[in-house]
């Protein structure tokens, strides 16, 4: 959503045209650190991606994915019929994850998903995360692989989520390291290297 | 239309003016002038307000001054120079006259807005022409059809009218654009994430602020006759027209400003939009500001 500096952005080696951003950006799927809500429920907010005209009939809305990705993270189905204003930090952050999920993503972006949840809410999302991440639920997936670049001030969950990190200060790239033990890294980066939106992180508005 | 000797021969001379005659003598049939003094009574009403807001600590008094004064100095001069106007005979001056009080109208509009992006008055003032002419060519032109075509006493107050709701309109409706797509950002670039056009992102800020827009004019329109006789046909009723003829011309009236302010709004709402937003789905935010 923001501009880059310099250089070109590729997508699969193709530059990205004007109208394809759209489709892009649900490839590349970013997560704020605040997850934010259209009014209505929380079942009209995860069919919202698939009123937008880059959804493509091959991919649509399927309730018993959504059930099954709820399931995941121990939520009760009756939440879909919740007012997306009544849901707590940790289900707003679980739910923002699975309408990006539902659009099947080759890339996600995740911009401190956990720092406003509790010990147990963050395990649950991660080993969600993991478990995205090594087992694609559709054979396209699979061809392309999947990625997530995930930042975090947490050394402890840099170990846990990451094989590869990219340590910033200010903006600026200062390290980049396999993981082993990552101790004072700032931002750290997915296993696969990205195609195209690496300078994405660093240009966020700092004021959300 | 008033004679203006029998008004001549109405008004009480200056000379024997006493404050209560004035106010206990029955007026002629047909009368219709006021004398300062009376203009003065009801500037009292105000006065009445302007000493509660004092009292009160409202801090209203000092608008409420200066906006009478303001109000009472513009439509003294109006009354001055509408005469000349009136009695221009040519097309040229009349239009000139309307371009002048559209450029004003368009950048008024923007005053009252409390974002501001970089060709907003450009963009008003065209949204302003655009929709105030067209809707007010076509009245003169096709349902009024004076003789001539750019008669003055139609043309001045049926452009002034159309444009003093149609900037309302504009103004409201991008005050409210910018504001709520500020308030709405992180539920814009949400949608923008998840793969929305800037459009899609942008539709249900868009959509409210045209709701907001047209609230009054729809207030004033489902209210008329009921609770309110408009002003326009308050003043040709004074005037001595016949009620049914004063009720047409005000329906009339109505449907042409509802369609100035629609056009004027949607047009300057969309040039709004297109000018915080890029080719490349992305919102300008830089381009909001304050002014």
């Amino acid at each position: 959503m923001l501009d880059s500096f310099s250089g070109d952005l590729l997508h699969h080696g193709n530059p990205i045209s004007d109208s394809e951003i759209p489709g892009y950006r649900r490839k590349v799927s970013y997560l704020s650190q605040r997850p934010f809500f259209t009014s209505g429920t929380i079942e009209e907010n995860l069919q919202l991606p698939f009123q937008f005209k880059s959804a493509t009939e091959k991919l649509p809305y399927q309730p018993e994915l959504v059930a099954s990705e709820l399931d995941a993270f121990e939520l009760d189905p009756e939440i879909l019929k919740r007012p997306s204003e009544s849901l707590s930090g940790g289900e707003q952050q679980m739910i923002a994850l699975i309408r990006a999920l539902l659009t099947e993503p080759e890339v996600l972006l995740l911009d401190e998903p956990t720092a406003a949840l509790d010990p147990e809410s963050r395990d649950k999302f991660e080993s969600r995360i993991h478990h995205w991440h090594k087992f694609p639920n559709s054979e396209s997936n699979q061809e392309k692989g999947r990625a997530y670049l995930w930042t975090s001030h947490d050394p402890k969950q840099v170990d846990r989520m990451t094989q590869q990190i990219i340590t910033m200060d200010h903006g600026q790239l200062v390290l980049k390291t396999e993981a082993v033990a990552a101790t004072a890294s700032l931002e750290t980066r997915g296993p696969r290297e990205i195609n195209g939106p690496t300078n994405e992180r660093p240009m966020e508005p700092s004021d959300d | 239309m008033i004679d203006s000797q029998a008004l001549a021969a109405a008004m009480p001379k200056f000379s024997d003016m006493s404050l209560f005659g004035q106010l206990m003598e029955p007026r002629a049939q047909g009368d219709i002038s006021l004398s300062w003094f009376e203009v003065g009574v009801a500037a009292t009403l105000l006065l009445i307000n302007a000493i509660i807001s004092l009292q009160l600590g409202l801090g209203i008094a000092k608008r409420i001054a200066t906006s009478s004064v303001r109000m009472t100095i513009q439509l003294a001069i109006l009354g001055l120079v509408l005469k000349q106007i009136f009695e221009l005979a040519q097309p040229a001056p009349v239009l000139g006259l309307a371009a002048v009080m559209t450029v004003i109208a368009g950048a008024s509009a923007v005053k009252r807005i409390d974002h501001r992006y970089p060709t907003i008055y450009r963009n008003s003032i065209f949204a302003v022409w655009t929709s105030a002419w067209i809707v007010t060519s076509i009245t003169v032109l096709l349902i009024v059809r004076p003789q001539p075509w750019y008669s003055p006493q139609i043309v001045i107050p049926l452009l002034g009218m159309v444009l003093g709701n149609s900037l309302t309109g504009i103004s409201l409706g991008l005050d409210r654009f910018l504001s709520e797509l500020r308030n709405r950002r992180g539920e814009v670039e949400m949608m923008l994430a998840l793969g929305a056009t800037r459009w899609e992102s942008c539709r249900g800020v868009f959509i409210e602020a045209t709701r907001t827009a047209m609230i009054p004019i729809l207030n004033t329109m489902s209210v008329a006759g009921i609770v309110s006789i408009p002003g326009m046909m308050t003043g040709q009723l004074l005037a001595g027209a016949e009620p049914i003829d004063a009720v047409k011309y005000q329906i009339m009236i109505m449907f042409v400003i509802a369609a100035a302010i629609a056009i004027g709004v949607v047009l300057s709402l969309s040039l709004g939009y297109r000018n915080v937003t890029n080719s490349k789905h992305q919102i300008e935010w830089h381009r909001i500001h304050r002014p």
